[in-house]
């Protein structure tokens, strides 16, 4: 299944496949999936837990390889590439945003969204001023000092989503953003999410349950029984 | 090396968690310890090996030695112009004739001694600073001028119940005939060696008193001095050259007793070293539940583009820091410790007199022949120790990296 609305696409996933040991069998996530995401969309995926949506984002973050198929991002074939060259995709090319915020707990809200800048190679001083811009626009730059323990889950996964574009990466993957939050930081993070993609011009992915995030945004897929399906 | 990697290292010490704290200053401790302790145990034991060695090199076997297997009446016409052909090499500091006679001595008590009459030039001392410098006279003066004067080795001395002023009653066999004689000679002056053995059972004559007085037969050596000790084999071979005699290098005539002093230090250093195990087990462990404890962030490190040898250069960098600490911290106490061993020593002496109102002899004299402790560092040797324990906590480090990277990025975040 793709959407095609004439607009040049920034992912295309064509006949992926992947599967998981179960006992001695193999159990089936993803059958063949075809996508294709247009340049600044915003598409969500729905489905059941354990449908496989976050298999799909870790494949086309580059933390997964698909038993088959094909995913290019951004004009780059992820099968293939040397560990040097995923590393760099994953850092330069994709921001992702987890259900649980991962942030890493020994480090202040503005380190933590410092770090993928520094990881590419950015001055300390260039990734403090970019990291102190994003917490402006999440709107926590009063709390740029504050360690990961100190913040509410809210707080924290809006820390993540401005993490995940320190790097100004075009596409953003964003798993279950709201999955571990209340209903009220849930629309905050979606107001947060989707003002960011649209005031950075980024292409953004979201798999989710959250039915006001899935119906925010422009394309809604459905993964069922491992197969995508346009709703 | 990547910069971020020193952004993330401080932040990923194990003091930065409960417990780990304590863990990490164990691990900076027992490097600090094991570093401490071998540099003390070393710089004494070369201390001690070194007052033994230059004994030994000064008084004894000299830095070469040519056997001339002639006696002193034999040889004794040519050896001016012997001693001045080998003097006058290039390398060469002192020449001196000696012969070595085994007597019998009685002296206060009635009861005989074997000793040791070493025959040497009157002005011997004068020529051989090194040697005067080894030479502590304790008392009377080192004068052989007089004929049948005598030097003794203080510890002799006082077993044989004699000083300064005295005579001994020396038992030989003149020309090295059958029938045993006495002569009695004058005691000028007692010495101190360092050296316990020559202490006890050596006594300095002159020359003209081994010949003349004892009627010496025994071969005449030339006891050579170099410049530069070390530096001994090209004069050896200019030696060799210039005289039709024997000659015998310090190393090769002290093969023996060497051998077994580096030996002794190589055990000593490989038991002590043995502490390090212990100490890199320590880190290994500690590091290995940092690894663990951290599952999850290496797992975000990598998803946010850090790649496994990154994640693996991180801990590296901790056993790194542990070791540089440990060892930095260990290398000044050691080498303080060390130089104010001797006044550590003195310090507990009078605590303990303090204390027990009789104090104890920590190195006392009357058990263990010196007055002080002998130190030695030896640059290289503190070098290499610190090599080894920044080596050693690298090593616990990298083992315990080694299982990072089995679990893929997806399967630890979606595990968490």
């Amino acid at each position: 299944m793709s959407n095609s609305n004439g607009d040049t696409p920034i992912i295309t996933v064509t006949g992926l496949r992947k599967s998981f040991p179960n006992g001695t069998e193999r159990l089936v996530v993803l059958d063949r999936i075809d996508l294709t995401v247009p340049t600044g969309g915003v598409v969500s995926i729905t489905g059941e837990s354990g449908s496989g949506k976050s298999t799909l984002l870790a494949l086309i973050g580059g933390l997964d390889t698909p038993d088959e198929g094909r995913i290019s991002v951004a004009g780059m074939l992820i099968q293939g590439m040397s560990e040097a060259k995923l590393n760099h995709f994953r850092s330069a090319t994709v921001g992702l945003i987890f259900q649980f915020h991962y942030l890493l707990r020994d480090f202040s809200a503005l380190e933590n969204v410092m770090l993928p800048a520094l990881m590419q190679g950015c001055t300390r001083g260039a990734a403090q001023e970019r990291g102190l811009e994003l917490l402006n626009q999440v709107g926590l730059i009063e709390r740029k000092n504050h360690l990961p323990p100190q913040l509410s889950g809210g707080e924290r996964q809006r820390i993540a989503a401005a993490r995940a574009l320190v790097n100004d990466p075009p596409v953003i993957l964003a798993d279950e953003p709201t999955g571990n939050l209340d209903e009220g930081n849930s629309r905050k993070m979606e107001e947060t999410l989707l003002r960011l993609a649209q005031e950075n011009g980024k292409t953004l992915v979201i798999a989710t349950h959250d039915p006001s995030l899935a119906a925010a945004a422009e394309f809604t897929y459905i993964l069922e029984r491992g197969c995508l399906t346009s709703r | 090396m990547k910069g971020w990697l020193f952004f993330v290292v401080p932040r990923f010490l194990p003091s930065r968690r409960r417990g780990g704290s304590g863990a990490g200053m164990l691990a900076i401790g027992g490097i600090a310890i094991g570093v401490t302790t071998l540099i003390v145990v070393l710089a004494v034991m070369n201390g001690f090996q070194r007052t033994t060695i230059e004994s030994i090199l000064e008084l004894n076997s000299y830095h070469i030695r040519v056997e001339t297997e002639r006696s002193l009446q034999d040889i004794s016409a040519a050896l001016p112009e012997l001693s001045a052909t080998i003097r006058a090499l290039p390398g060469v500091a002192a020449v001196a004739p000696v012969v070595e006679l085994q007597t019998l001595a009685r002296g206060f008590w009635p009861d005989a001694e074997g000793i040791v009459l070493r025959g040497v030039p009157e002005n011997w001392l004068r020529d051989d600073t090194a040697a005067a410098e080894q030479l502590d006279i304790i008392a009377g003066v080192f004068d052989l001028e007089r004929s049948g004067s005598v030097v003794l080795g203080a510890e002799l001395a006082r077993s044989m119940g004699v000083r300064p002023g005295d005579t001994i009653a020396v038992t030989h066999l003149p020309g090295g005939g059958q029938q045993p004689r006495e002569e009695r000679l004058l005691i000028t002056g007692l010495f101190r060696s360092g050296y316990l053995d020559f202490d006890r059972s050596w006594g300095f004559i002159s020359l003209a008193t081994a010949e003349q007085v004892l009627a010496a037969q025994d071969p005449v050596v030339l006891g050579i001095k170099l410049s530069q000790q070390f530096d001994y084999l090209p004069v050896q071979r200019r030696i060799e050259a210039a005289v039709p005699y024997a000659v015998v290098s310090w190393r090769e005539y002290n093969r023996g007793i060497f051998g077994a002093l580096r030996m002794e230090k190589s055990m000593m250093t490989f038991l002590m070293g043995m502490m390090f195990l212990v100490v890199g087990g320590n880190i290994y462990q500690m590091l290995r539940r940092n690894v663990l404890e951290r599952r999850e962030e290496m797992a975000i490190l990598r998803a946010l583009g850090g790649t496994l040898r990154d994640v693996r250069t991180i801990f590296l960098l901790q056993g790194g820091l542990i070791g540089v600490v440990g060892t930095a911290l260990g290398a000044v106490i050691g080498v303080t410790l060390s130089r104010r061993v001797n006044q550590i020593f003195d310090t507990l002496e009078r605590i303990t007199a303090t204390l027990a109102g009789g104090g104890v002899r920590i190195f006392s004299p009357a058990y263990f022949y010196l007055t002080e402790v002998p130190v030695r560092i030896i640059p290289q040797e503190l070098l290499l120790i610190m090599a080894g324990a920044v080596g050693v906590a690298l090593g616990a480090a990298w083992l315990a990296t080694l299982n990072i990277g089995r679990v893929g990025v997806q399967e630890v975040l979606r595990s968490e």
